[in-house]
């Protein structure tokens, strides 16, 4: 009975020993966001830099992207340089670097819209001798209009028929990027 | 010489007031025997014949029309005598539960008795909601699969899968917050919202699966909309002496293996002490459809649970705990980007990344632990009645890892621990007037969920405490030819969320929800044979966290779902009209039949805009509310062709209507049929419940559904054919199980619409599947 009574009363206070803790939890910080990401299009010889720019600051949600372009000149050759950045951090964080120790599982695409009079190309490699495109060649044609699309692919066939040749369609792997700017050659 | 012939069947006794709590210990001493004593002559009633139970001294006299009915036993070995005038007496040992119906025959000279005939025949449910339940042998011949898939093989319960390795249950065609499941009396608290997250129960823990399709909510809790799933281990043992059972099983596809042993036993110091180890591992490797490998498909799994009980006659108590481990291989091929890789994945057709095979798992993997343990009492209160307390404890701890850019691959990009205490107390009244059982009952849980810090991305669901109480009443009218139910209950139900906003602020949230339930259902025994059920019951469901806070890119399906804090509860109210025929060798048939009204009904729906972000275009989804009306049937049916050879066929079909859109509801199962050819040999020398199955199974194309919504249509029909073999050989005294089945037999590539990974690749091929079991 005494027994019988104890248990009981230990059932009956148990919700008192229930009292939440009420901690507070700490903010996490999306380490693998990416929200910026800046083509740098530097002409052959002298000129000055285009800069084209998708700025998301507040990621996946929220409010919309900006993204700027600037014209690029008909007929001319331009280097141009990747960079990715999270602007959340302070200082704000250069991704890129994170994508170059890891080339070989990353490669960038260029996808120009049929009306957009351009060829590019990789300038650059990864251990394997296959491009990541961190680097690229950006020769532009007679003067025109139309969407340019990059693209970064995680662990894609580097190897696949086309792929070095800048191909996305036997690609694989999943899309970490893909920013679209409108773009004018004039 | 007159001979007699004795139909003695014995059946689960109506439980009173069942509650989760009651779910062993009263359960288990609630079994009641019933049949008729006639004449084997003429088949004419024998009147007033006596019938003692040695072991209780009770008994019963049979009325004017043979007819008799005995109370009362618990699981274990019973004597009956049965006698007559101008007959002799006839001892009869009976083994409660009894698998099947006995036809014995008595005679005049105890020295001139027969032999007694064997023939199947169902149990009576102890419930009066429309239910069904697997256990025995028909539980073995599934084991080694997962809970959900062992579930699927009743009529009207479906599985939802992602890949071949993570299924949940659907019921009438709900699931996740829906769907209650309860382990060993407990509700099962892990994240049970995600459509991912496969319950965390080892099945082979379970001595008996039920699924209540009816109206459970009443005794069950919040949310049990769809159903409620009952997973109840055997009874501790009572008596002393050593028992255990061996399983193993092996699979051809996926290289499956599994052992699973218990061991049990009594103590002759203590009387009533029982105690129990079970230990289970299951391993498997990537499985195989058709045409190619489903890469990165394997799993690892580690259980254990130990149970202790003490049983006196007028207190019981029991303690329990239980720890499972699993690691969870996802198909690789599903870990895309955006909607355009997803669209690549559709117009391939194939899964992008193939491999050859291997039992290694590599990320997109899940890793969960769920500790529970359970103390329960029960007290005998003399004449007032019987008082049952609960107390649980659970800790789930989840953790998703992504295939993640840096050294992160070993950081999981979720880690959630949630802990819940669990308590009931229940008082079950004694019977008044021997017409009314019910019981009256005060529940309450607090959830705990945390996000383990370090994971470096933004939480799926936020931190939040929730608290639960509810109260419940419940009673049963009990006549000879039916029975009456009728339930209320009241809950409240208090969360609090803490989540961040864009400027990483701290927002408290604080939710409130409260309502009752109600439920009444009958039961009328037509005939010995013939049973329908009604019943007509409540529901509530408060939103889950997942449908208030969720906020994220999910990664398989390629788009962005929204919480939405201004939900209300879903209310439902579900009519369920059962037809059975059963305890007849020749016919049996179970028929379901349901219409439910589901008020606010949370589901998602498409935004019109796609959101534009660094990783491309996304479609977001929203949660939102609707009236939604669900109705649908399921049929068990099972004919004697010859005299060893039965046709068994089972069917459901439901549909669901979005009232508020004018359209049709999205993700139901389609409709399924199945058609089994059986040779079934009870007994025949030391071969006990043979049985040879050839089996085809035919799902439909889902016809039914919102257009615009999926990325891809549903999938056509498909037709499979199995076959199997199983038998237990006695050796010695203890049966050796042999199990042998084959699952797709063509190796037919198809894909299911309740597949979340359908999109990317078919389902597993043809799989060879051995299971042995040894009870000793």
């Amino acid at each position: 009975m005494q027994f019988k009574r104890s248990f009981l009363a230990i059932f009956l206070l148990l919700p008192f020993l229930w009292t939440s803790c009420d901690d507070d939890p700490e903010p996490e910080n999306p380490e693998e966001l990416i929200t910026t990401v800046l083509l740098t299009l530097s002409p052959d010889g002298a000129g000055t830099p285009v800069v084209f720019s998708f700025q998301d600051l507040d990621g996946e949600g929220g409010n919309a992207a900006t993204i700027t372009t600037d014209p690029l000149a008909a007929n001319t050759t331009y280097s141009a340089a990747v960079t990715l950045l999270n602007e959340t951090e302070s200082p704000v964080e250069n991704i890129t670097e994170e994508v170059e120790e890891e080339d070989d599982e990353h490669q960038f695409f260029l996808l120009p819209a049929a009306n957009l009079k351009l060829d590019w190309s990789y300038l650059d490699q990864d251990a394997d001798g296959h491009p990541v495109g961190l680097l690229l060649q950006v020769v532009t044609k007679e003067a025109s209009s139309g969407d340019l699309t990059l693209i970064l692919r995680h662990l894609p066939d580097k190897g696949a028929s086309g792929v070095a040749e800048g191909n996305i369609d036997n690609a694989g792997g999943e899309t970490d990027i893909e920013v679209t700017f409108p773009v004018t050659i004039q | 010489m007159k001979r007699m012939l004795l139909r003695a069947l014995v059946a689960l006794f109506l439980l009173s007031g069942r509650t989760p709590l009651a779910a062993q210990s009263v359960d288990s001493c609630r079994y009641a025997l019933f049949g008729s004593v006639l004449d084997e002559h003429d088949g004419q009633p024998l009147p007033f014949s006596n019938i003692v139970v040695e072991e209780t001294q009770g008994g019963a006299i049979a009325s004017e029309d043979g007819s008799f009915r005995l109370e009362g036993f618990c699981r274990g070995t019973y004597t009956l005598v049965f006698s007559h005038i101008g007959c002799g007496s006839r001892r009869v040992s009976v083994q409660i539960p009894v698998d099947s119906a006995l036809t014995l025959y008595l005679e005049h000279h105890a020295e001139m008795l027969e032999g007694i005939t064997v023939i199947a025949a169902p149990k009576l449910s102890p419930h009066v909601s429309s239910s069904s339940s697997l256990e025995g042998v028909a539980l073995e011949r599934l084991a080694g699969q997962s809970l959900a898939a062992s579930l699927s093989s009743m009529a009207g319960v479906e599985t939802l899968q992602t890949g071949p390795t993570i299924a949940k249950p659907v019921i009438h065609g709900l699931h996740s917050s829906r769907v209650l499941i309860f382990n060993n009396g407990l509700e099962q608290e892990g994240q049970e919202w995600g459509t991912d997250h496969a319950p965390e129960i080892d099945p082979f823990t379970a001595d008996r699966l039920t699924v209540i399709k009816g109206t459970g909510a009443v005794r069950y809790g919040l949310g049990a909309l769809g159903g409620v799933v009952l997973v109840e281990p055997a009874p501790l043992p009572r008596e002393s002496g050593l028992g255990g059972r061996l399983q193993l099983v092996g699979m051809t596809n996926g290289g499956l293996g599994a052992i699973s042993g218990r061991l049990q036993g009594g103590s002759k110091k203590w009387t009533g002490f029982g105690w129990r180890v079970q230990g289970t591992y299951r391993i498997a490797g990537d499985a195989r459809a058709p045409e190619y490998q489903l890469t990165n498909t394997g799993l690892r799994e580690n259980n254990l649970s130990l149970g202790l009980g003490w049983q006196r006659e007028a207190f019981s108590l029991e303690t329990y705990y239980s720890r499972f481990y699993t690691e969870l291989g996802i198909l690789r091929s599903a870990h895309i980007g955006n909607l355009t890789d997803l669209q690549a994945a559709l117009a391939s057709g194939e899964p992008q990344i193939v491999e050859d095979f291997s039992y290694s798992i590599q990320n997109p993997r899940q890793q969960v632990v769920h500790d529970l343990f359970k103390l329960r009492g029960n007290w005998q209160l003399g004449n007032a009645g019987a008082l049952e307390a609960q107390y649980g404890l659970q800790r789930n701890h989840r953790q998703e890892f992504d295939i993640r850019r840096g050294d992160r691959s070993d950081i999981p990009a979720l880690d959630l621990e949630l802990t819940t205490h669990n308590q009931e107390i229940v008082f079950t009244h004694r019977p008044w007037w021997d017409r009314w059982k019910g019981s009256i009952g005060l529940t309450g849980s607090y959830n705990r969920n945390r996000n383990v810090p370090g994971t470096g991305t933004k939480p799926l669901i936020p931190w939040y405490n929730n608290l639960e109480a509810g109260l419940f009443w419940v009673e049963k009218w009990l006549q000879e030819k039916y029975e009456l139910e009728f339930g209320l209950r009241y809950d409240h139900r208090y969360l609090k969320a803490k989540t961040f906003d864009d400027q990483q602020e701290l927002v408290i949230t604080r939710l409130n929800y409260q309502g009752f339930t109600a439920s009444l259902g009958g039961r009328y025994h037509l005939t010995e044979r013939w049973t329908l059920r009604l019943n007509l019951g409540t529901a509530i469901r408060p939103p889950n966290v997942s449908e208030l806070f969720s906020d994220g890119l999910h990664h398989a399906i390629a788009s962005i779902e929204e919480g939405n804090v201004d939900l209300s509860p879903e209310r439902s109210a579900k009519a369920v009209l059962n037809l059975t025929h059963e305890n007849d060798d020749r016919f049996r048939l179970e028929l379901d039949g349901y219409y439910q009204l589901i008020d606010r009904y949370i589901f998602l729906q498409p935004e019109p805009e796609l959101r534009l972000t660094i990783r491309g275009a996304f479609p977001v989804f929203t949660y939102r509310q609707t009236d939604a009306t669900l109705a649908g049937f399921d049929a068990y049916v099972q004919f004697r062709l010859l005299s060893h050879l039965f046709l068994e066929g089972k069917g459901s079909l439901v549909r669901g209507f979005d009232r508020g859109a004018d359209d049709d509801l999205i993700f139901l199962p389609p409709p399924r049929g199945e058609l089994h050819l059986k040779y079934v040999l009870a007994a025949a020398g030391r071969v006990k419940d043979l049985q040879f199955d050839l089996g085809v199974r035919r799902s439909w194309e889902q016809k039914h559904f919102p257009e615009g919504v999926d990325f891809a249509p549903p999938p056509s029909a498909y037709t499979l054919l199995t076959a199997g073999f199983s038998m237990n050989y006695l050796l010695g005294a203890h049966p050796l199980g042999i199990h042998l089945r084959i699952d797709n037999l063509l190796d037919t590539p198809y894909r299911e619409y309740l597949n979340r990974l359908r999109y990317y690749a078919d389902e597993a091929g043809r799989n060879v599947e051995l299971r042995l079991s040894y009870e000793f």
